[in-house]
């Protein structure tokens, strides 16, 4: 597991610590460099990403093995997720796809690559937290191609094509699948996991994600990164996981904070903000927010 | 102390400040051009009580609202909110003084009721509750107003005894009449930067005001 990364000269992050829990939340207004660390751990050897093009971009990430630098010789396994739910519908052409790509395009054949078992698991978690469906399968398009279906609860004759299906649905149906590639990522960065789910499924995904990033769903542990701009989600982030991004008004560097959960004022802050910290993150009290 | 960090929640865009620019985010530097009455006033006033000059104060941005909403007055009257408010859970970063303005509209209690409710708030506060509204503060030194607005407008009766929103009014019908067009924010800035202070003091709720300043300022420097 990745304990702690410097990033140094890359886009907004000037000069940056950033230490890292099996999940790690980032939240911060827009273009307050989330995405810039999660991009600084695949692209970090792209030097025109350089700070302000003058200088060449340098990470040193810490494992709980120890200090490595650069990502080549860490051998770091970056899945970095940005998932398009217009791509997450695409049809396929079929072939085995072990991991989903970045926008989630090749949904369908990673989803038809699982054996029948996983693939009866993926169905019958995705029926419990969208219950208007009862199983997922793929069906053949034209010339070598297949696309996602959607089976409808209460008709089993009826099976819903991707595009009527919402896109709640098909961004869960992804992250469902993410325990089941092989093989498996040591880090998987996501960007906005909230957007189109209801509060309560926030809740479930997250709990999922923790899960896997701490060994109980899946072969091994997946240390997750997640971008957000969502107080909804923080209301299921643990504290100690949420890192408060913001720019650095002098210089507009990235600048990164934690919540102080050791000391007796964040006793009291969680007391008056009857432990929600998304409502403590919206206060502006701990960084990471916007002015206007 | 070579600066003081002071917030301020007052009950209106023109006292608080903010109708003129966006916001910097919550708890950093206010410029001045998002300064209105409240903080010229306090800034007199604090200045005055501490070896502080005026320039060594600096007032940063309130914290939001539930939601993230900007406070309104209305937010300052609900216990919870003013609590959620006042709590800063970085003690190193937060101000060493807050300053809350509630109209009293003609609520005898409101400010011993709100003192109440935040006695074991850790950052230092003064509850300032004009007996009716800020603008009673703003409109007691008449010669500043006959300054300040052209022509200059009728003295009007003791300011202590008017109704509700009446000293609100008659400021606002004040600076609608006056030659020149005015802009409202800037009278009213202009009113609480020349204003006498002694005469002011003559109004027992400012004179409050400024007693529980000195005292709160005695807790900040220790």
């Amino acid at each position: 597991m990745i304990t702690q990364a410097h990033i140094q000269n890359f886009r907004c992050l000037l000069d940056v610590d950033l230490s890292f829990e099996p999940m790690t939340i980032l939240v911060g207004p827009n273009a307050s460099g989330k995405s810039s660390i999660l991009d600084a751990f695949s692209q970090v050897l792209d030097a025109s990403n350089g700070w302000r093009n003058k200088v060449n971009p340098h990470v040193n990430v810490s494992r709980d093995s120890g200090p490595h630098s650069p990502r080549d010789q860490l051998g770091l396994q970056v899945q970095p997720l940005h998932l398009d739910v217009r791509l997450l519908r695409n049809e396929n052409q079929l072939q085995a796809a072990a991991r989903l790509d970045q926008h989630g395009s090749n949904l369908s054949n990673v989803f038809a690559t699982l054996s029948r078992v996983q693939r009866g698991e993926v169905a019958e978690r995705l029926a419990e937290l969208v219950p208007m469906y009862r199983d997922v399968d793929t069906r053949p398009s034209s010339a070598g191609r297949h696309r996602l279906v959607f089976q409808d609860r209460w008709d089993s004759s009826v099976w819903h094509e991707p595009h009527n299906v919402s896109d709640g649905t098909m961004l869960l149906l992804a992250f469902l699948l993410l325990q089941y590639q092989q093989p498996p990522p040591e880090l998987i960065t996501i960007e906005e996991p909230e957007r189109a789910l209801h509060p309560y499924l926030v809740g479930e995904l997250i709990g999922r994600l923790r899960r896997l990033a701490t060994g109980k769903l899946g072969p091994r542990a997946i240390q997750v990164v997640l971008a957000t701009h969502s107080a909804e989600l923080l209301e299921f982030a643990e504290p100690r996981e949420v890192r408060f991004i913001s720019r650095r008004q002098s210089d507009g560097a990235t600048q990164i904070e934690i919540a102080p959960t050791e000391t007796q004022d964040w006793a009291n802050a969680v007391k008056e903000y009857q432990g929600s910290l998304g409502g403590l993150w919206l206060s502006g009290s701990l960084g990471g927010v916007p002015g206007g | 102390m070579a600066s003081l960090r002071v917030v301020v929640y007052a009950e209106g865009p023109g006292d608080a400040g903010g109708e003129v620019t966006e916001l910097p985010p919550p708890n950093l530097p206010l410029g001045e051009e998002h300064l209105g009455a409240v903080h010229v006033l306090v800034r007199r006033c604090l200045s005055e009580q501490s070896p502080l000059p005026e320039d060594a104060v600096t007032f940063m941005c309130p914290l939001r609202g539930r939601g993230g909403r900007k406070q309104k007055g209305s937010d300052l009257l609900l216990v919870s909110n003013l609590r959620q408010l006042l709590t800063y859970p970085r003690a190193e970063s937060r101000p060493h003084l807050a300053i809350v303005f509630v109209d009293g509209d003609g609520h005898e209690n409101r400010r011993k009721t709100l003192i109440s409710a935040l006695r074991d708030i850790a950052l230092p506060h003064v509850v300032a509750v004009p007996v009716q509204e800020f603008e009673a503060w703003l409109i007691k030194d008449h010669s500043a107003v006959a300054r300040t607005l052209k022509p200059p407008p009728d003295q009007p009766e003791a300011v202590e005894s008017m109704a509700p929103r009446k000293a609100k009014s008659l400021l606002d019908e004040w600076i609608s009449a006056a030659m020149g067009n005015p802009h409202p924010r800037g009278v009213r800035m202009t009113l609480a930067g020349i204003s006498d202070l002694s005469m002011l003091n003559r109004l027992p709720a400012f004179k409050c005001f400024r007693e529980d300043l000195k005292a709160a300022l005695k807790i900040v420097s220790g």
